[in-house]
């Protein structure tokens, strides 16, 4: 019997289950104590061979035939690289791993990240703390990934005769010069729950980002469409990326797994610019970075076994009724059986705690199920009998949820209006 | 200077150079360079907790030992003379720290009941998951000093010098620990395997 074979079969690492929790590395990072540096020292530019074969885990946008400024020959170690195979006559191009803005990925270490710069408020503004100063502006943008950096402008916030102030805006000041790239990373306009319903623009087509559904658009000249109001159609703004030949465009959803009220679970629009003369290699570049995206903390997606899935949305219904919804509508909630189906009940109240002039006997209705955001879609409905007094009528809901019951509730478009409710205008 | 490795507060890039590989993570770390070392915690935190869960079979206290070897890693890294020599000597601090945390813990009773190890889930589709689930089971009855050199020396394929130097012990104490090792787990599974 050979013991030895057996034991490294027995005791091989990759089996071991699971991993640190996805907190783990911030825990540890928290913990370090304070040490001198040293001295500064300088890091060579480049290694040898051997670190060739630890990048680009997608990796012919990561070869760069040119020496250009945007595919520099070089080498070096991504974190979530893995190995691969340079054809013969590309250069490697050096990757950097980015964590910022609720995401992570990798981009070519030629490249700058450089987060939006902060606000200088006019000097009415100043002795207020920065988070108050930041209210009297319009802020999209996140930071930029790229060649260049644009320069960030912001008109000042005007104290109006009224007494109220209008809005500064922020805007980037594009200027591609040869071979020039710009990802602008910014607050995007749809959640997973538009994205999955709303409708889809000509050009724009959907992809799959990080695990999740994400659009997609491409355009040659230098305008940046802008997301129309209420649909999915992207349109032109009339901000320009000076100098560019190619427009890309993504939005991804925000990602709930994440922490509410934080980049994690904000929806990013992503606005890449690019300039030739080899903008067919740069464009690569840049469907290769976005390619490389995680959301962070990473998407967990749905369990494939179904008892686990149904022990999860029992779980998940629970948390939202109860833990999430119920105490910002006390009562309402109470309307809804804690497992998929119906009751019957009587209601004195609307969801938006408006009370009604008299009981309304409804059935109330709950369903939930897996959606492609990794997450859940509870459905509430209720509805209510025609009587002498009353039409019948339907009030539904369909909201977004994470596996913990975390997501908004309230779109209930298209529903009746309650009867008896006071100033409905509905005899009550 | 270019950055390498982002971050989620707004106004703040990191701009520490390009860090070509692990060596010059491990040489700026060792300089002082806390975000070269909160790189590293990235790079090795999941074969850290893997090492230390191999000793300590309790995710839990994986995590424990995982957390604690990268927080003395970061306080011991100046005393590392050779940048090439971070793996070996990162895993030296992981075992050292999930072996102290056992012994702090079992109140120095450095061994865990067979009743006490939790089955691990093996997907495999080959036929060998009972000879394996059997050997992880015997090499659970073992005592987390052994355990800890069977880890090295086949969960990670070290060298018996390098084995050796991770548990800080003689190597002629590490070759006769592992042959003790051996015997005894050949016999036992030639006894399982007769019944």
């Amino acid at each position: 019997m050979d013991v030895e074979s057996l034991l490294r079969d027995a005791l091989d690492l990759k089996r071991v289950p699971g991993e640190p929790d996805l907190g783990f590395e911030a825990r540890v990072i928290r913990l370090l104590p304070d040490r001198p540096r040293r001295r500064a020292r300088l890091v060579p530019a480049f290694v040898g061979l051997a670190a060739v074969l630890a990048i680009a885990a997608v990796a012919a946008p990561w070869y760069f035939g040119g020496s250009n400024k945007v595919g520099p020959a070089g080498v070096s170690s991504s974190p979530s690289a893995s190995p691969t195979t340079a054809t013969p006559t590309a250069t490697p191009v050096s990757l950097a791993h980015a964590r910022s803005w609720g995401l992570t990925f990798d981009y070519p270490a030629a490249w700058r990240l450089s987060d939006a710069p902060p606000i200088v408020a006019p000097k009415a503004l100043q002795s207020l703390p920065p988070a108050v100063q930041g209210g009297y502006y319009v802020r999209r943008v996140f930071g930029y990934v790229g060649t260049a950096t644009p320069e960030t402008v912001c008109t000042d916030p005007v104290h109006q005769k009224s007494g109220a102030w209008s809005l500064g805006v922020c805007s980037s000041v594009w200027s591609l010069g040869p071979d020039d790239v710009v990802l602008r990373f910014q607050k995007g306009s749809f959640t997973g729950q538009e994205l999955e319903s709303g409708p889809i623009g000509l050009g724009v087509t959907m992809t799959t980002i990080g695990g999740l559904p994400a659009l997609f658009s491409q355009s040659a000249g230098s305008a940046v469409p802008e997301p129309a109001i209420g649909s999915l159609l992207l349109v032109a703004s009339p901000e320009t990326a000076a100098g560019a030949e190619t427009i890309l465009v993504w939005e991804l959803p925000g990602n709930l797994t994440g922490k509410l009220g934080t980049y994690e679970t904000t929806p990013v629009r992503i606005i890449a610019a690019v300039r030739g003369p080899n903008a067919v290699a740069i464009v690569a570049q840049v469907k290769a970075v976005v390619a490389s995206i995680q959301y962070d903390p990473a998407v967990i997606p749905l369990p494939t076994d179904p008892t686990a899935l149904a022990t999860l949305s029992q779980s998940t219904l629970r948390a939202a009724l109860d833990d999430n919804w119920g105490p910002m509508h006390p009562g309402w909630m109470d309307c809804f059986p804690r497992q998929p189906g119906s009751k019957t009940t009587t209601i004195v109240l609307t969801p938006d705690d408006a009370t009604l002039s008299k009981p309304l006997p409804v059935t109330c209705s709950v369903a939930i199920e897996p959606n492609a955001m990794e997450g859940w879609t509870i459905t509430l409905t209720v509805t209510w009998d025609a009587a002498s007094d009353r039409k019948a009528g339907r009030w539904s809901s369909v909201d977004y949820v994470s596996s913990g019951g975390y997501g908004g509730f309230g779109g209930a478009y298209g529903s009746d209006v309650f009867p008896y409710e006071v100033g409905s205008g509905q005899p009550g | 200077m270019l950055c390498t490795v982002g971050t989620n507060q707004p106004g703040r890039c990191i701009s520490i150079g390009v860090m070509e590989n692990k060596q010059d993570l491990v040489t700026a770390a060792r300089d002082g360079d806390r975000e070269a070392f909160e790189s590293l915690v990235r790079l090795e935190s999941r074969d850290a907790y893997r090492l230390a869960f191999s000793i300590l079979r309790n995710p839990h206290d994986a995590e424990d030992a995982a957390q604690e070897a990268f927080v003395r890693a970061w306080r011991e890294l100046p005393a590392l003379r050779d940048a090439d020599r971070w793996l070996p000597w990162f895993r030296r601090v992981t075992v050292n720290s999930a072996l102290e945390l056992n012994r702090r813990r079992s109140n120095g009773h450095a061994t865990i009941a067979l009743g006490e190890l939790e089955p691990m889930p093996l997907p495999d589709e080959t036929g060998q998951v009972a000879t394996r689930d059997q050997v992880q089971r015997l090499v659970g009855c073992l005592d987390q000093a052994d355990r800890a050199l069977l880890v090295l020396r086949f969960g990670l394929d070290l060298e018996m010098p390098d084995v050796a130097a991770a548990l800080d012990i003689p190597l002629g104490t590490a070759k006769s620990r592992l042959h003790r090792a051996l015997a005894r787990l050949r016999t036992q599974l030639e006894a399982t395997d007769g019944r």
